[in-house]
């Protein structure tokens, strides 16, 4: 059956009003799952309408409703999901260059000189990574256990007011990075990685320069710093 | 814009980015909970609708095209069609006695907000007051043809024809 450009507008804007209902709204989602033009008009009409529902007061829910979401989700406050990553993996060549570069081999020597003077924790740290600068200068330090993974940035670490830094990880398959989170430039950050993080999977950790807020692109937009993780004898 | 900051992290939620995510729900949530609570009546049903509009939008964030809105007006898309699916399937509004208060409270929360006038907000200003009374409480509050008619007290053929020609002109209006 055609329909008239009329009729299709109005069709989309009422099941984007909610009057299009029952049998006739099934009808209409089959219909416009093929047929672009209606799909169209529909997006249309959201684009549209919706901005009346900006404008309305803003109500908070309670504040268990994020745990739930993230719980069904399986993610919770700087939960790294590693395990299902949701974006197909493209090849990344700026940070693999890095990742290759002499900053790396400076970091795992690095590492290696500072597991010495780490103090005992509760949870056994197996795995620990750096990252210096040019001048070797450690910015941050990165624990990892079984449970969490902690990074501590030091007094050496230039403070940005108009940037955030980036924490990402190097797949070893040859993956865009995948973020991890943003850095703090004060104060630990302790993030629950639970048993998802494999870090057989992992080449490399990544710092970026990011504009406030993360990476706009879902990519590092300028790696600054790359290290190994180094796994520590048992 | 709000565009402009939540448009970066629905990149981000789009490659799994959890933390995105959380910042993602925590700018938006306050608007997600309003359109569905207004919608179900309820804040259990209407949590529920919140939590499955932010699962969808966790699982589809690679979807959104800019061709479809801002990216608020794609989430509350999501949200308003969860809630129109929990009224359709759990009858949340089989009981409730109707009356005039949702046509009060959707006329001053609307004129409460002409001081930031976008084009939407002077094209529905221009529509007839019946027409835009009966769009309003068909979006705001989720309701039906029949839900309208019982409202208003008008019957079914006149709302149906208020809220069809109200959309028209709207659309003529936004086109110009």
């Amino acid at each position: 059956m055609n329909y008239s450009d009329e009729t299709i507008s109005a069709l989309a804007a009422e099941y984007v009003i909610g009057t299009l209902r029952g049998s006739a709204r099934d009808r209409f989602d089959a219909l416009k799952a093929k047929n672009p033009k209606m799909q169209e008009e529909v997006w249309y009409w959201e684009g549209q309408l919706n901005q009346m529902a900006i404008d309305m007061p803003a109500t908070e829910p309670r504040p268990e409703l994020w745990q739930k979401i993230s719980q069904q989700l399986n993610l919770s406050n700087n939960v790294v999901n590693l395990q299902q990553p949701k974006a197909e993996a493209k090849p990344s060549s700026s940070v693999w260059q890095w990742v290759s570069s002499v900053a790396v081999a400076a970091s795992i020597v690095m590492a290696v000189l500072l597991i010495n003077s780490m103090p005992k924790q509760e949870s056994l740290i197996t795995s620990v990574a750096v990252f210096s600068n040019e001048q070797a200068e450690i910015l941050w330090s990165v624990d990892i256990s079984e449970k969490e993974l902690t990074i501590k940035p030091t007094q050496k670490l230039p403070l940005l007011s108009n940037n955030d830094y980036q924490l990402w990880i190097v797949p070893k398959s040859g993956g865009d990075p995948i973020s991890i989170s943003l850095l703090p430039q004060r104060g630990q950050l302790i993030l629950e990685q639970g048993l998802a993080l494999d870090l057989s999977e992992i080449a490399a950790l990544a710092v970026s320069l990011e504009p406030l807020g993360g990476s706009p692109t879902g990519q590092p937009t300028e790696v600054l710093f790359a290290t190994e993780i180094v796994l520590l004898s048992s | 814009m709000e565009h402009e900051y939540l448009f970066p992290l629905l990149l981000k939620v789009a490659k799994s980015d959890t933390q995105a995510f959380e910042n993602l729900y925590k700018a938006t949530k306050g608007q997600m909970y309003a359109v569905v609570l207004k919608m179900l009546k309820s804040q259990e049903l209407a949590e529920e609708a919140t939590q499955e509009a932010f699962v969808k939008i966790w699982y589809n964030a690679s979807s959104y095209r800019e061709g479809q809105g801002t990216v608020l007006t794609w989430m509350i898309s999501i949200a308003r069609y969860r809630a129109l699916d929990t009224i359709r399937y759990k009858k949340v509004r089989k009981e409730e006695v109707l009356d005039s208060d949702y046509v009060d409270s959707n006329q001053s929360m609307f004129e409460q907000d002409s001081i930031n006038q976008n084009k939407l907000d002077v094209c529905m200003l221009e529509l007839e007051n019946p027409q835009r009374q009966a769009i309003h409480l068909a979006f705001f509050d989720g309701l039906s043809h029949a839900e309208v008619v019982q409202c208003l007290d008008t019957p079914l053929g006149t709302i149906k024809s208020w809220i069809r020609r109200g959309l028209q002109s709207l659309k003529r209006c936004l086109a110009l």
